[in-house]
């Protein structure tokens, strides 16, 4: 099933004002612990690297695990200190890949 | 002894022999689990006081969705990575934020909780220190309370 996603990327900022990602991908997060309701166990299959590049370096990396709800938010904030790609990445435990990009503009106060 | 007063021990006596056999399970070993899941991630580091904040809710309706953010508190140097643990979970280890300037060491996520406990969020700095703070969450309905857990 292909994986979607809600991210809202700062576009324009000026330089040292901190800038907020926030970001909602459509993701079952199946834990492996639930059974249904013949008593099978319902296999895990959940998102467990969540990772952010800003201008080519890598600002943040989160390892989602099961504790982590369904169609996992995660937000956080980051000083811009210059221009450059964002780049969000999601990667599931069977191999599955979302990308999302955008540009942001640093201007000089 | 009438047989309603003898129905009403046996069933005093049944419940309490659920209680002791499904008690330990389910509350009895937190603090182990915890101590689990701390040295799988820092081996025999354990933390030593605070610097990180912890924001949820101490009373939560739904477990399948609780809004959390982990900051760590002003200070050089920022904190490498914020760790979230749920000892009661089925698997006690929540996430794992690492984190680098220019990005601030602080996230908002929802996680699940599987019933009343100690949600403990943890900061690591660069030097290997660890620091917690830990926030007692009452949650009125578990994660998944209408499905069986196969460990719990």
């Amino acid at each position: 099933m292909a994986l979607s996603a809600r991210v809202r990327l700062p576009e324009r900022a000026t330089r040292g004002e901190v800038v907020e990602i926030r970001s909602l991908v459509s993701h079952p997060m199946e834990t492996g612990f639930r059974v249904d309701s013949f008593g099978r166990r319902v296999p895990r299959r959940i998102l467990v690297r969540f990772s952010v590049r800003y201008a080519g370096r890598l600002i943040a990396e989160m390892d989602l695990r099961p504790g982590i709800a369904a169609n996992p938010y995660v937000a956080f904030r980051f000083v811009a200190d210059r221009s450059g790609e964002l780049e969000l990445r999601w990667q599931g435990d069977d191999g599955e890949e979302l990308i999302e990009r955008g540009q942001l503009e640093v201007s000089d106060p | 002894m009438t047989t309603g007063l003898k129905r009403r021990r046996m069933l005093m006596t049944l419940a309490g022999s659920a209680g002791f056999w499904l008690l330990p399970r389910a509350f009895g070993d937190l603090e182990s689990r915890l101590e689990q899941a701390l040295t799988e991630r820092f081996g025999e580091r354990r933390p030593e006081g605070s610097g990180v904040e912890l924001e949820i809710n101490r009373l939560v309706e739904n477990g399948n969705s609780v809004a959390v953010t982990v900051r760590a508190a002003a200070g050089e140097p920022p904190p490498v990575a914020l760790h979230l643990f749920m000892p009661r979970n089925p698997e006690p280890w929540g996430t794992t934020f690492r984190v680098e300037p220019p990005a601030l060491p602080e996230f908002s996520t929802r996680i699940r909780l599987a019933g009343t406990q100690d949600v403990v969020a943890v900061a690591e700095w660069p030097d290997g220190r660890l620091g917690a703070t830990a926030v007692a969450v009452m949650v009125t309905l578990g994660a998944c309370a209408d499905d069986l857990y196969l460990e719990f």
